[in-house]
């Protein structure tokens, strides 16, 4: 006999595969048209070969034809159909590669069948063969194998772990790199499903030994490399060190108790982390052991993990969770799904910890407890656990990667845990045509036919499909099916998604397909007065008829869970009013779908720009043009505007890709997007050019230098080091020798002045590298810093030093005076406030020393789809040549900070002159080859306001602070101040066609042949006479709540909704009906007395 | 490892792996020394005669063998095991000269070992330490080698019936620590005990709960108790009470009245009157009857022990659930923690009656009773939840506001 096994056709009744012992029988029938005169037809299989043991993870199918056959062959494997289409090539050569999803198990019997034209007899050829993957470990020697993404931060040298279907990486040991949860090397960093290159979007999981530290691991090594066919397992080990990314026990203040115990304590323990891939998996077993090593003494620990997941990711927690972040909860499983760009990747984590624990998330970095409540921890009602002298104390979890959808984490939960299912599948159409991207959920639903417990959750895939597996804890149950999808009706076109129930019964499949309502579409092209194309924001303002179905917490009684979703995260939600918000791109087009409806379309481009809107009603299954034209009103020649304070998918708590961060800039009319990323240098220049922005927007590298308790500084400019994962994050805790990162090994963090002086002469440094303190609150109380001394001085005790990890004396001055201050962070009312009620104080404190600190006004953003980056700016003086976007010169942007040439705003551009009366010609101004400071002999100046904004953003108030008394807002806190201006102008109703009614008038200005590109101004003069002592100038423009417009929809935040019920509601100006005022802010002039 | 020694052990270990490859794969993962020795294909009592430290954490001892509890083929004078620990700076848990019991089947196939051990022979004569490690008990004493040799006699499926629960029984009674929390474990874990416990068994964990200096292996076994109820150990225990009296050791009483669920009132009656707060937790555990309500509030307004109050309110809450809604409260505001934990979780058995009572606890400031009140409403539904939004809003407490907003879900602070 050949190496092949023949047989005829094959029995019916044959309905399970067969092992190989049992296939012996299988013989060689030989038809009879062997002996007619013509050649035989045959079937010849080449591969596999008969009990071939196949140890990759594909088999190669290939056999041949010969001779007349009636129709194609028929191809079985395991007497179930192919799973794959075969090829053929040259004719009656047929092949095929079959996957590990494809039908295989470890004995497999492929049978082809060929009906013969001659007599129409069925030939059937066979082979049996096993198929035994393995999976492998190795260290990284070639590039290939590296994972890719916006996350993706594999280097040579790091240790790989690949399966049949997925492949993680865990990074080398012993390489410090101050960078959210991955400080320390040897731990898992990247992950993603074979075949789906360039989507990596997570960050990193470190094992928390005692809340405060984790495992630093110092040695690596390839347990098993998987060539014996068991499972292949990197192990990494390593002391306990602080993780000096977080410190919350700075936070946890009375009535709460921080365990004492877990408080920069360093314990006589080591860790060891044990990564293990099967080869048939697509998720990794972490097992990781803590090891009492001191000879006598017990340890107490409160273990977990710290995670941050990291990238574009949406969040669904099980059990009885919805869509969307929940604080703190029971840990179940955790699926964090991607959206956007990442749309073909998640994550998984689930554990089997013996008691339930719990997780608690903020600023995206999840606090994992494995077997215990942290919120009873935190009111001081739990012990934690004890490992006795030489004993160890482990806990297992599972890390998973799938293509994109929130069930891979459900599914791999069900399949650890043992837990019944049934199978659901089915696809989402529009209007009969498929919907990828739709988002489908399974649940508990009310009599009201309302979801109110998720049980698991669908994003379709590429042909509008879904698959996975549906929990049954309890056996069968009658549950609901909800589908949705971004710009689409929900079905039937009701303003809640309604459940359709699906008996489902333990083993069993069930199909759910669904077709929703037909959708608009709008196409939107803007341009300016010259038929240039513009970078812009398209603003749909209305009601949406499908709006986002919120719920809150959990229906079994547990720990809460915050308001989540049926269908979407709602951690980035748009703005009240608003229905959707788009940029257009580089063409100054953009098409989306829309409801079936009536809205309010306005584009925008930012402070500078006119804004113009149109009422369009869109109809399901019709596409809507909209061509309009905006422009540039305002005119800052000399000044470049940037967002000094930017975050995207590199800092821990924000998942905002590059693509989005350039557009939305671009779409708002910012020239420079500085970006900071916690602990990250993030470079977007090659984004700029890969979406052909270059002539809207540039960016600058900075880094926003995170302490956990005292402050964080924004640094730019930087430049990248690429050797590390951050790019060259300045490590403000300074590093220690492993074990030793404790206070209690002398090793601290450094103080604010070391702060200014690692990140300006750092190895990623630039001569004009400065620094600012931002959301200045942060830094100036948990220091206590009281800026009304003189000088600003700290009023911290020693415990309250060591609290920070801070080693300086008390007689040392922790107040450090940084060049600028971000006094005005934000894009709402509340941000507005803050900077005018509490901190500005701060800043006049320091002036009225003569410590000439400059005001920085940013956003902060973090997120996309809430319009963060439609927010306060500020405008540095620029040469000429570098004052268009584009040509932004970050260098020359921080030597203006440090020089106070800057004015901030949200809808106003305000300037200053100061000049001196004696004859001199001599005047401070906030220009670039300016001067601040001016002389005058006489004691007597004059200060001119100029005053432009669009005439969108009305302004009716000009305060000017000279010398400014301040008041403190808490007298038992003596941090926060604020000041009261010296002379208060008024306009008075806010309108410009109304002239005297007020201190000042303002003008309307039309300049460009575009419908409504007109800005308002104000130039206005003030004497200042007898002027003895040095004085300085600050000048603050408004628009008075209740008398001037809001900016809605530009700056769209805080409208008051219950003013806004209707349409007709939204769009008529929303005069006293709260909203984003217009503000601006200039930075100060001085008088030097003579 | 000298050469001609090595040369000998290869060639003791050709036969053994012979024999050690007919048997199962060694569920590795298995916890529990008894697991590991139930599994292994080679049990042997013997020596340490030296260690040797390999690459990344890994160790071998040379053994001479003394004895033979299980073994398939011939058993030899020596052996080389195999084990690594789970921590590098970990002391190894083998010392030159210790007598041991250990359980060793084939070395792992992992590639770890072709490093640690590169010469191919001298790998393939090595034995690994069964149970991931754990297969060995150090310094055995004859009792316990005998009921394991008795023990692993025992058909694997008879271990599940009469025989194993008398020779698991005993292994509490006489093992040390290590194996006898085992066999307590595994007898919290036997299906349908009391069916299987005979009078020796019972006798054997009545001796095994009387054992000094075996107070974790005691509360298992009192836990496994607790939640089998075996009535067979009833007479067990009666007859060692009535042989012990008057001098009944507390651990007799926990145990009968775990097994009862009640203790009868005069044994209650003599322990509350005793100094010992543990025979007073001993007694509120098990109160019942019609006087129990009364004597458990005033436990628990004036007990001096917190373990007996917190008993006091979790047992107070079970007996007269909601009507014991104000002796609650007052517990939340107890100063002592573990107290407080108690009426937290036994509130929690009270959703939803309690909610509006917890609601007022928790309604003015930030004490220790409104944060329990709150850590209890987290512990409930839907109507706690409500409760606790409300107060994320409108607590006049900042602490308070911040707390109920854990509770719930929200997020606290800002991202910067």
């Amino acid at each position: 006999m050949d190496k092949e096994l023949r047989a005829t056709r094959r029995p019916d009744s044959i309905a399970r595969p067969i092992r190989l012992s049992r296939l012996a029988w299988i013989a060689v029938v030989v038809p009879l048209s062997a002996f007619t005169c013509q050649p035989v037809p045959t079937i010849t299989i080449h591969s596999p070969m008969v009990l071939e043991e196949v140890a990759g993870c594909n088999v190669e199918v290939n056999f041949q034809l010969a001779g007349v056959f009636a129709g194609p062959p028929q191809v079985t494997l395991n007497f179930a159909p192919l799973a794959v289409a075969l090829v053929e090539s040259p004719v009656g050569t047929f092949s095929a590669t079959l996957g590990p999803d494809d039908g295989l198990s470890a004995d497999n019997i492929l049978l082809v069948q060929a009906t013969r034209m001659i007599d129409g007899e069925q030939l059937t050829q066979g082979v049996t063969f096993s198929y035994l993957p393995r999976a492998s470990a190795r260290v990284i020697t070639d590039s290939a194998d590296l994972i890719t993404g916006p996350l993706g931060h594999s280097r040579l040298g790091d240790y790989l772990l690949e399966s049949c279907k997925a492949r993680f990486i865990v990074q080398d040991v012993a390489q410090r790199d101050l960078y959210s949860v991955g400080q320390y090397g040897g731990n898992l960093i990247d992950a993603e499903l074979k075949g789906r290159p360039g989507v990596d979007n997570f960050l990193e999981i470190a094992p928390m030994v005692n809340i405060e530290t984790v495992v630093n691991p110092q040695t690596v090594v390839i347990v098993n490399d998987g060539s014996d066919g068991n499972p292949a397992i990197v192990r990494t080990c390593g002391p306990d060190d602080l993780l000096d990314f977080i410190d919350p026990s700075t936070l946890v203040t009375a009535p709460f108790t921080f365990p004492p115990g877990a408080n920069d304590v360093d314990q006589t323990v080591e860790g060891c982390t044990d990564f293990e891939l099967s080869a048939h998996d697509a998720h990794i077993k972490m097992v990781t052991t803590i090891t009492n090593i001191g000879a006598s003494d017990s340890v107490e620990v409160f273990h977990g993990d710290w995670l941050n997941p990291g990238g574009e990711l949406d969040l669904m927690l099980t059990p009885n969770r919805g869509v969307g972040p929940a604080l703190i909860a029971n840990t179940g499983t955790m699926a964090f799904h991607g959206v956007g760009e990442a749309s073909e990747v998640d994550y998984a984590y689930t554990s089997t910890s013996p008691e339930p624990g719990s997780y608690l998330l903020t600023a995206g970095v999840f606090t994992v407890l494995h077997n215990k409540s942290i919120l009873l921890t935190l009111i001081g009602l739990t012990d934690p656990n004890t490992i006795l002298a030489g004993e160890s104390l482990t806990m297992t979890r599972y890390i998973g990667v799938g293509s994109g959808s929130a069930s891979s984490a459900v599914d791999l939960e069900l399949a650890i845990k043992g837990i019944p299912n049934a199978e659901i599948s089915g696809c989402v159409t529009v209007a009969g045509v498929p919907a990828p991207g739709s988002k489908v959920t399974v649940g508990r639903f009310n009599p009201l036919g309302i979801i109110v417990a998720l049980l698991t959750h669908f994003t379709t895939d590429e042909n509008g499909c879904y698959a996975g597996q549906v929990p049954l804890p309890a056996g069968a149950e009658t549950l609901g099916v909800v589908v949705g999808r971004h710009g689409t009706l929900y079905r039937f076109g009701f303003p809640v998604p309604p459940a359709t129930p699906v008996s489902f019964v333990p083993g069993a499949s069930e199909v759910v397909n669904v077709n929703l309502p037909a959708t608009g579409s709008l196409s939107v092209t803007v341009t300016d007065g010259t038929a240039t194309p513009l970078p812009a924001r398209i603003t749909v303002v209305g009601f949406d008829p499908s709006p986002r179905f919120l719920f809150p917490g959990p229906e079994v009684p547990g720990f809460g869970g915050s308001t989540l979703a049926l269908l979407n995260d709602p951690d980035d939600g748009l703005p009240f009013g608003l229905v959707d918000a788009v940029y257009t791109g580089a063409d100054g087009t953009a098409t989306f779908d829309l409801e079936p409806g009536t809205y309010q379309v306005y584009v925008s481009r930012g402070t500078e720009y006119s804004r113009s809107d149109q009422q369009v009603t869109m109809v399901g299954g019709n596409q809507t043009e909209v061509a309009t034209q905006i422009a540039r009103v305002l005119d800052t020649a000399g000044f470049v505007s940037s967002d000094f304070h930017v975050h995207g998918i590199n800092s821990a708590d924000s998942r905002v890709s590059h693509s989005k961060r350039v557009e939305g800039y671009a779409g708002e009319g910012v020239d420079n997007i500085i970006m900071t990323d916690h602990h990250v240098h993030t470079d977007l220049d090659p984004t700029i050019v890969a979406l052909g922005l270059g002539d809207w927007v540039s960016s600058t590298v900075g880094e926003e230098i995170t302490t956990f308790s005292y402050g964080h500084f924004n640094g730019y400019p930087f430049t990248v080091d690429a050797s590390r994962i951050s790019g060259g994050s300045t490590d403000w805790a300074q590093a220690a020798p492993p074990g030793q990162d404790f206070p209690s090994a002398g090793n601290f963090n450094a103080t604010p002045a070391e702060i200014f002086s690692l990140a300006t002469t750092g190895t990623t440094s630039t001569p004009d590298t400065t620094v600012q303190i931002n959301h200045i609150t942060s830094h100036f109380v948990p220091l206590k810093i009281d800026t009304s001394l003189v000088p600003p001085s700290d009023g911290l005790d020693a415990a309250g030093r060591l609290e920070h990890r801070l080693d300086e004396p008390v007689t040392t001055n922790l107040f450090f005076p940084f060049p600028a201050l971000e006094l005005w962070n934000g894009d709402s009312r509340g941000s507005q406030n803050e900077f005018l009620t509490s901190r500005i104080g701060i800043w006049f404190n320091l002036l009225n020393q003569d410590i000439q600190t400059t005001f920085i006004a940013d956003t902060d953003s973090h997120r996309f789809t809430n319009l963060g980056a439609a927010g306060a700016r500020t405008w540095t003086a620029a040469a000429v040549g570098t004052d268009q976007a584009g040509t932004v010169d970050g260098a020359e942007v921080a030597n203006m900070v440090d020089a106070g040439k800057a004015t901030g705003g949200q809808g106003i551009f305000v300037t200053t002159v100061l000049r001196a009366t004696d004859g001199s010609g001599a005047a401070a101004d906030l220009t670039r080859n300016g001067s601040t400071h001016v002389v005058d002999a006489s004691g007597d100046v004059e200060l001119d306001i100029r005053v432009q904004a669009p005439t969108w953003a009305p302004f009716d108030r000009i305060e000017v602070y000279v010398n400014a008394t301040t008041n403190v807002i808490d007298p038992m806190n003596p941090y926060l101040y604020g000041a009261t201006p010296l002379q208060v102008l008024t306009e008075g109703d806010c309108d410009p066609a109304t002239l005297g009614d007020g201190d000042f008038d303002i003008s309307v200005v039309n300049v460009a042949a575009v419908p409504g590109a007109d800005r308002l101004e104000a130039d206005i003069t003030i004497p200042f006479s007898g002027l003895t002592e040095d004085t300085w100038f600050v000048v603050i423009v408004k628009g008075s709540d209740g008398v001037c417009a809001p900016m809605f929809p530009v700056f769209a935040n805080n409208l008051d909704s219950s003013m806004n019920t209707t349409l007709a509601d939204l769009v008529d100006g929303n005069v006293g009906e709260s909203g984003v005022m217009a503000l601006g802010v200039t930075n100060a002039l001085y008088y030097d007395a003579p | 490892m000298r050469p001609d020694r090595l040369s000998i052990r290869i060639a003791q270990a050709v036969a053994w792996l012979v024999a050690i490859s007919l048997h199962p794969t060694i569920a590795w993962a298995a916890p529990g020394v008894i697991a590991a020795l139930e599994e292994a294909p080679i049990i042997v009592v013997a020596e340490v005669e030296r260690i040797t430290r390999l690459a990344h954490a890994g160790y071998l001892a040379d053994l001479d063998v003394t004895r033979s509890l299980h073994a398939e083929g011939r058993l030899p004078e020596s052996l080389v095991i195999a084990w690594e620990e789970p921590a590098p700076s970990r002391s190894p848990r083998f010392e030159k000269g210790q007598r041991l019991l250990v359980a060793v089947g084939a070395l792992s196939s992992a590639s770890i070992w072709r490093i640690r051990v590169p010469d191919d022979a001298a790998r393939a004569a090595l034995l690994e330490v069964a149970g991931g490690g754990e297969g060995y008990l150090s310094r055995p004493m004859s009792g316990e080698l005998d009921v394991i040799e008795h023990y692993l006699a025992v058909a694997v499926e008879a271990r599940e019936g009469d025989a194993g629960a008398l020779h698991l029984a005993r292994l509490c009674a006489v093992g040390q620590p290590k194996i006898a929390m085992d066999a307590a474990r595994r007898l919290a874990d036997f299906e349908g005990l009391s069916d299987h416990l005979l009078p020796g068994a019972a006798h054997a964990i009545v001796d095994a709960l009387l054992r000094p200096q075996m107070e974790r292996t005691s509360a298992l076994l009192l836990e496994m108790i607790a939640e089998q109820r075996p009535v067979a150990l009833r007479t067990a225990l009666d007859q060692r009470i009535r042989s012990l009296q008057p001098r009944v050791p507390l651990v007799l009483y926990g145990a009968l009245g775990a097994t009862e669920g009640r203790l009868d009132d005069a044994v209650t009656e003599t322990l509350l009157a005793g100094e010992s707060s543990e025979a007073r937790v001993t007694a509120v555990r098990y109160a019942e009857g019609p006087e129990a309500s009364a004597q458990l509030r005033a436990l628990l307004r004036t007990d001096r022990s917190p373990a007996v109050r917190a008993e006091a309110v979790t047992r107070l809450v079970r007996l007269d659930g909601i009507a014991a809604l104000s002796d609650l409260t007052r517990a939340l505001e107890d100063p002592a923690a573990p107290v407080r934990l108690a009426a937290v979780r036994a509130a929690a058995t009270l959703d939803p009656q309690a909610v509006a009572a917890l609601r007022s606890v928790a309604g003015n400031d930030s004490s220790d009773a409104a944060r329990a009140a709150i850590a209890a409403l987290s512990l409930m539904g839907r109507e706690a939840h409500a409760v606790l939004t409300e107060m994320a809003a409108e607590h006049p407490d900042e602490a308070m506001r911040l707390l109920s907003r854990i509770a719930i879900g929200q997020p606290i602070g800002d991202r910067h």
